[in-house]
C-alpha cells in the first residue's frame, strides 16, 4: 500500500517536472517564499512576561518572647548575620518565619507551604556551641508521623557566652533526628546564621 | 603553484559559464542544408526524459545534448540517411539510423544497466565519505548495533579523540578533542542538529538507531555544515539507497540488568528498482534505576521514544526525499546530586557514598530533564552531468527541553527550565566539477531560529526569548591530479544576528557596566528589573584547507588546517541562573566577541591486509576562546553561592590520537586506541578545566576454528588520572562548635585513575542469506569497579555504574 502510494507520488512529481520550463527559475522562488515563512515565524512582538521568582526565601525573622513579651529579629538576605542578645537563667519561645520578600510590596509567607508539606521539611538549628539548650516547644507544628517540625522552639539558657547558631531550613530530609546537619541529610532552602550572646 | 590555480581557475570558471549558455541556448549552426531533426531521449523504466543525453551523429562529428525535457534539435541536415548514436552516463550507448527528412518525432529510450546506475550513487563506498582529506573515523552498522542501547556520546567515546562530558550515568554528549557542546556539530542526513547544544548538560536529542553509520570527521573542515566547529563534526548517514527491490527488516531488543530494563528496536528498509525508498525506525528505551557496585543511584531512571521515517525517490537525473523523525526522552538526574548550598555541595564531597539512596524503582523522580525535538526535512537534487548536481534542502526542527528540580509546594509539577526552539533551515547546494582535475562545491544557506523560554517556570529565564537569524555562503575548491594527491580549500562565511529580550535585574546591569557599554539599549524599567532588547550582530569567515598524499599505497598521508570563528551562544552571551547541581550562579557576557580557532592536524593512515593504523597529531591554537570560570561570589538562601562567569581566554589544546587493527590470525583480531590531550589557558598560565585524562583502550576478538558463528571478545579500557586541572576550588564558612570556620570545598581535584574490563559472547546463525539470527552477551565492568569520571559533572556526589550484563537479540530478515 505504502509502497504502492510512494512510487504514484514519485511519478507525479516527474509529471509536473516535464512541464517547467524553468526549473531553474524554482530556487530563488523557493528561497523567497521561505523567506516570507521566516518573518511571519517572527514573534519579537511579544513581550517576554515579567518573572517574580515565588521559591526565594529571603527575609527569616525570629519572634523571641520571654516573660509574655516579643521581640522579633528579621534578618534580609545578604545580611551576614543575625544578632540576638538573650539573659542567662531564662527560657524563650522561639518561633521562626519565612518570607519571599522579593517584591517588598508583595512578601509571601512560606510557614503556610512548609507546614503543608511538614513531612518533606525540617527546620534545624545547629547549636554546636552549647551556650543554650534547644528543644521543639510544645506548640510546635508536627508532620504526619509525628515528628517536630522545628517551626516553634524553646531555647534556655544557663551561663553567660557567645555562639554562632546556625538555622536551616531543610527540605526533603533524608531523617528528623540527628544532631548535625549532615545527619539530616536533603538539601538546605535558606540557612541565617545568629550571633547569639548570653549575658547577665 | 597558486598563480598556476588562478589562472586555471578562471579559464574554468569561463569554461562552466559557457556551457551554462549552450544548455539554454542549444543551438548550433554548421550546414546549408535545409532539415531538422527533432527527437526525444527517455528513461525506458520510467518514462522519464534524459536530460544531457550526448547526441551524436557518427561520422558527422555533430555532438549535441538532449535538453531539460530530454528534447534535442538537429538543424540544418541534408537529406540522407545518418547513424545516431545516443549515450547517458548511465545508460547502454544505443545506435540508431536516422533518415532525413524526418517522418515522425524520433523517440529513443535507454536502459539504465543498473549497476552503473548503482554506481553513480555509490561513489566509493555504501556511505558518502566526508572527503578524502578529512581525518575521519567511522563506527559501522556491527558496531552500532552491539550498542544499540547506548547513546551517541557513550557510543562515539570508543573512537581514538573523542571522549564524553557525562551528567550521571545515563546523559552524555561528545568530546572531540576536548571540545563539546556549540564547538562540534551534529548532522543528520545532511541537517544540523538544532538543539539547546550549549549546555554540558545537555544530551544531543536524537536516536542513533536510526543511523547505519556514525563518523566523526576532527576539525572543522566541513565547512558545508558550518564553520564554528573546531571540535569537529559527527556525521550520521543512512546507508546509500540500493537501486533494486530489497526489503530488509530487522527487529531486537536488548535488556540488562543494571537499570532491569531494556529496549525494543525495529527497522524498515525498501527500496526497489525505480530508485524508491522507504525507511523506517522505531525505538523504545526504559531503565530503571542505575546501580554503582556499592549502591542505587537513586533517580537515575529513563524512558526514550524515537521514531523516524523516511521516503524518497532516485532518479539518474535528480531525486527527492522527505523525512521526519522524533525523539523524546525523559531523563532522571541523579537525586543526591541536587544540592541547596555550597554547604550542602561541600557535605556531599565529604561522603564518600550519595547523601541519598533509596530502593530501586522506575518512577522518574526530581530533578529529570523533558525533552522532545521533531526533525522534517524536504530535499531535491538534480543533476546536469555526471557529476554534477545542485540540492535544495528545507529542515525545520523543534526542540522542546523541560527540566524539572526539587521544588516546594504548588510549583512541585512545574518546570524550572522550559525552552522551546524553533528553527527552519534553507540550503541549497551545488556541486560541479571543472576539467578533470577540480571540483567545485558551495552554496547559500538561511537559518531562523526562535527561542521560546516559557514564563510558567516562575524562575528567571535562564535563556531569554531571543530570534536568532543565520545566514552563511559556502564554497570549497577540491583539487585531485592523480591518484596520489587531493587538496582542498574552503570558505565559509557567516552572519548571525541575535535578537533577544531578557530581564536583568537592575544591579546586574549597572555592576557589569552594561549600562554603560550598551547606552543605546532600549529598556523598560519594571523597578527592580529591566526588560532589555538586544541585538546582538556577528560575522565570521572561516576557512579549511586539507591535504591527502598517498606517499606509498598503503600509506597516505593527511593535513588540515582548519581557522574557526564561532560567534558565541545564546547561553555564552545571555545565560542568568542558579545551577543546581554544581551550588553555582552562572552569568553570561554580553561583550563576548567571536572565538577565533587555528587547528593543525597532521596524520598518517596506512591500510594493510593484516595491520592497518592511524596515528595524528592536532594542535589547536585558542584566540577568545569562551570558557566559564569562577568569578566571586553571590548571597543566596542565606550562602555565598560561587559566581561563574563566562569570559574569553587565549590558549592552545594539543593532542595525539592513533589507532591500530590487527588481524593476528584469521581468527583473531585485536585493536587499539589511545589518546592523549593536553588544554591550556596562556591568559592566566594555568591548564584548562574539563580536559579529558590520557586514555587507552583495546580489545581482542577470537573466533573459534571451528565454530564460526561465534566469537568472543574482551575489551580493557584504562583511563589515566588527570593531573592537569585548574583550582576552583573556594571556601564556604562550616559552623565548628559555634565558630564559623572558613573551609575549603575541593571541587577541583580530578578522580583516580581506572581501568574497566568488558567481555562480549556473540553468536549468529545463518540461515539463509538475508536472514540470520544475532544473539550477544555484554559484560560491562567485568570486575564491577567503582570509579569516577573527571567529565562527569556529577562525579562529587556517586560512582559510576557498576556491573551490567546485557542480552541483545536481533533478527534480520
Amino acid at each position: 500500500m505504502l509502497i504502492y502510494f510512494i512510487n504514484k507520488l514519485s511519478f507525479t512529481k516527474h509529471k509536473t517536472l516535464k512541464m517547467k520550463t524553468y526549473s531553474y527559475l524554482k530556487l530563488p522562488l523557493l528561497m523567497g517564499l521561505s523567506l516570507l515563512l521566516f518573518q511571519c515565524s517572527n514573534d519579537d512582538e511579544d513581550t517576554p512576561e515579567l518573572i517574580n521568582e515565588e521559591e526565594e526565601i529571603n527575609r527569616v525573622s525570629f519572634d523571641v518572647t520571654v516573660n509574655n513579651s516579643t521581640t522579633t529579629y528579621t534578618w534580609d538576605e545578604g545580611d551576614a548575620s543575625l544578632s540576638i542578645p538573650l539573659s542567662t537563667n531564662s527560657t524563650y519561645e522561639v518561633a521562626v518565619s519565612f518570607f519571599n520578600a522579593t517584591d517588598p510590596s508583595d512578601v509571601e509567607a512560606i510557614n503556610p507551604e512548609v507546614i503543608e508539606e511538614a513531612d518533606e521539611h525540617h527546620v534545624f538549628y545547629d547549636n554546636s556551641g552549647s551556650v543554650l539548650a534547644i528543644t521543639s516547644a510544645n506548640s510546635d507544628n508536627q508532620d504526619s508521623a509525628g515528628n517536630p517540625l522545628g517551626l516553634k522552639t524553646t531555647w534556655i539558657t544557663s551561663a553567660a557566652g557567645d555562639a554562632v547558631v546556625r538555622l536551616f531550613l531543610i527540605h526533603e530530609p533524608t531523617t528528623k533526628s540527628g544532631n548535625s546537619r549532615t545527619d539530616f541529610g536533603g538539601e538546605t532552602d535558606v540557612q541565617v546564621d545568629l550571633n547569639v550572646a548570653v549575658s547577665e | 603553484m597558486l598563480p598556476y590555480l588562478n589562472n586555471k581557475f578562471w579559464e574554468l570558471v569561463v569554461i562552466i559559464g559557457s556551457l551554462f549558455l549552450f544548455f539554454t541556448l542549444n543551438s548550433y549552426a554548421q550546414t546549408n542544408c535545409k532539415y531538422t531533426f527533432r527527437g526525444s531521449v527517455y528513461d525506458i523504466h520510467e518514462d522519464s526524459p534524459l536530460v544531457d543525453a550526448r547526441v551524436e551523429l557518427l561520422n558527422e562529428q555533430r555532438i549535441i545534448f538532449s535538453s531539460e525535457q530530454g528534447e534535442f534539435n538537429i538543424a540544418e541536415l541534408c537529406p540522407g540517411i545518418y547513424k545516431l548514436q545516443i549515450t547517458h552516463p548511465s545508460c547502454e550507448p544505443l545506435v540508431r539510423n536516422i533518415q532525413i527528412p524526418q517522418k515522425k518525432i524520433g523517440a529513443f529510450k535507454l536502459e539504465h544497466h543498473v549497476n552503473a546506475l548503482a554506481e553513480i550513487f555509490v561513489e566509493e563506498d555504501i556511505r558518502n565519505k566526508a572527503g578524502k582529506n578529512q581525518l575521519e573515523s567511522t563506527l559501522d552498522q556491527v558496531v552500532l548495533l552491539q550498542n544499540q542501547s547506548s547513546d551517541l556520546g557513550s557510543i562515539l567515546s570508543q573512537l581514538s579523540g573523542v571522549s564524553m562530558m557525562q551528567t550521571g550515568s545515563s546523559l552524555s554528549k561528545p568530546v572531540i578533542h576536548g571540545m563539546f557542546g556549540s564547538r562540534v556539530g551534529i548532522v543528520i542526513d545532511g541537517i544540523r542538529l538544532q538543539d539547546q547544544e550549549w549546555g554540558a548538560d545537555h544530551a544531543p536529542t536524537l536516536d542513533i538507531n536510526s543511523s547505519d553509520f556514525i563518523s566523526v570527521v576532527k576539525g572543522a573542515g566541513l565547512l558545508r555544515y558550518g564553520g564554528d566547529t573546531p571540535g569537529g563534526i559527527i556525521l550520521l548517514q543512512k546507508n546509500k539507497i540500493a537501486f533494486q527491490d530489497t526489503l530488509t527488516s530487522r527487529l531486537g531488543t536488548s535488556l540488562q540488568t543494571n537499570g532491569r530494563g531494556g529496549g525494543l528496536f525495529a527497522k524498515t528498509q525498501w527500496s526497489n528498482g525505480l530508485g524508491s525508498y522507504a525507511q523506517l525506525n522505531l525505538t523504545a528505551k526504559q531503565l530503571g534505576d542505575l546501580k554503582a557496585p556499592a549502591y542505587n543511584l537513586s533517580n537515575t531512571a529513563s524512558v526514550e521514544k524515537a521514531f523516524s521515517m523516511t521516503f524518497g525517490r532516485n532518479t539518474i537525473q535528480s531525486g527527492w526525499e522527505a523525512s521526519y523523525r522524533f525523539y523524546d526522552t525523559q531523563l532522571s538526574i541523579l537525586r543526591s546530586a541536587h544540592v541547596g548550598t555550597p554547604g550542602d555541595l561541600a557535605r556531599a564531597i565529604e561522603s564518600d557514598v550519595p547523601l541519598v539512596i533509596k530502593p530501586f524503582t522506575y518512577t522518574l523522580g526530581a530533578p529529570r530533564q523533558e525533552n522532545q525535538h521533531h526533525n522534517g526535512k524536504l530535499s531535491y537534487f538534480r543533476r546536469f552531468n555526471e557529476f554534477s548536481k545542485w540540492e535544495i534542502n528545507y529542515n525545520v526542527q523543534w526542540n522542546h527541553r523541560q527540566e524539572y528540580d526539587v521544588r516546594r509546594g504548588d510549583l512541585k509539577d512545574v518546570p524550572a527550565i522550559d525552552l522551546q526552539l524553533w528553527t527552519q533551515d534553507l540550503e541549497v547546494y551545488l556541486r560541479t566539477k571543472i576539467g578533470e582535475n577540480y571540483k567545485l562545491t558551495g552554496g547559500l544557506s538561511g537559518k531562523a531560529q526562535d527561542n521560546y523560554s516559557d514564563p510558567v517556570t516562575k524562575v528567571k529565564r535562564l535563556i531569554p526569548d531571543y530570534d536568532k537569524y543565520h545566514w552563511a555562503a559556502f564554497s570549497a575548491l577540491e583539487f585531485e591530479p592523480n591518484n596520489l594527491w587531493n587538496i582542498e580549500f574552503g570558505l565559509r562565511w557567516e552572519t548571525i544576528n541575535y535578537l533577544a529580550q531578557k530581564y536583568y535585574d537592575q544591579n546586574d546591569w549597572l555592576e557589569k557596566g552594561y549600562v554603560i557599554d550598551f547606552p543605546e539599549t532600549p529598556i523598560v524599567d519594571y523597578g527592580t528589573q529591566l526588560l532589555t532588547t538586544l541585538k546582538k550582530n556577528f560575522s565570521t569567515l572561516s576557512s579549511s584547507f586539507g591535504m591527502a598524499y598517498q606517499a606509498v599505497p598503503s600509506h597516505t598521508l593527511l593535513f588540515n588546517f582548519n581557522h574557526s570563528e564561532r560567534a558565541p551562544n545564546p547561553s555564552e552571551l545571555f545565560s542568568d541562573g542558579l545551577h543546581h547541581s554544581l551550588a553555582t550562579i552562572e552569568y553570561g557576557e554580553l561583550r563576548l566577541s567571536k572565538e577565533k580557532v587555528n587547528k593543525w592536524l597532521l596524520g598518517v593512515e596506512s591500510r594493510g591486509d593484516q595491520i592497518s593504523y592511524s596515528a595524528s597529531i592536532h594542535y589547536a591554537d585558542l584566540k577568545d576562546y569562551i570558557i566559564i570560570e569562577p568569578e566571586g561570589f553571590e548571597a543566596r538562601r542565606g550562602s555565598s553561592f560561587p559566581v561563574w562567569q563566562y569570559r574569553s581566554i587565549d590558549g592552545f589544546l594539543t593532542g595525539l590520537d592513533i589507532d591500530m587493527d590487527w588481524l593476528i590470525q584469521t581468527n583473531l583480531h585485536y585493536q587499539m586506541n589511545s589518546s592523549w590531550l593536553r588544554g591550556h589557558d596562556s591568559s592566566r598560565d594555568r591548564p584548562l578545566i574539563d580536559i579529558p585524562p590520557y586514555n587507552f583502550q583495546h580489545n581482542l576478538t577470537w573466533t573459534p576454528p571451528s565454530k564460526k558463528n561465534w566469537e568472543v571478545s574482551v575489551q580493557h579500557q584504562y583511563s589515566a588520572y588527570q593531573n592537569r586541572f585548574p583550582d576552583n576550588n573556594f571556601d564556604f564558612s562550616l559552623l565548628v562548635e559555634g565558630d564559623l570556620v572558613d573551609t575549603p570545598i575541593d571541587v577541583s581535584t580530578p578522580p583516580q585513575a581506572y581501568h574497566l574490563w568488558q567481555a562480549t559472547l556473540a553468536y549468529s546463525s545463518k540461515n539463509k542469506a538475508d536472514k540470520f539470527w544475532d544473539f550477544r552477551i555484554i559484560v560491562e565492568n567485568l570486575t564491577n569497579t567503582s570509579y569516577r569520571n573527571y567529565l562527569n559533572r556529577l562525579r562529587y556526589y556517586a560512582d559510576e555504574m557498576g556491573r551490567n550484563v546485557q542480552v541483545q537479540i536481533n533478527y534480520n530478515f
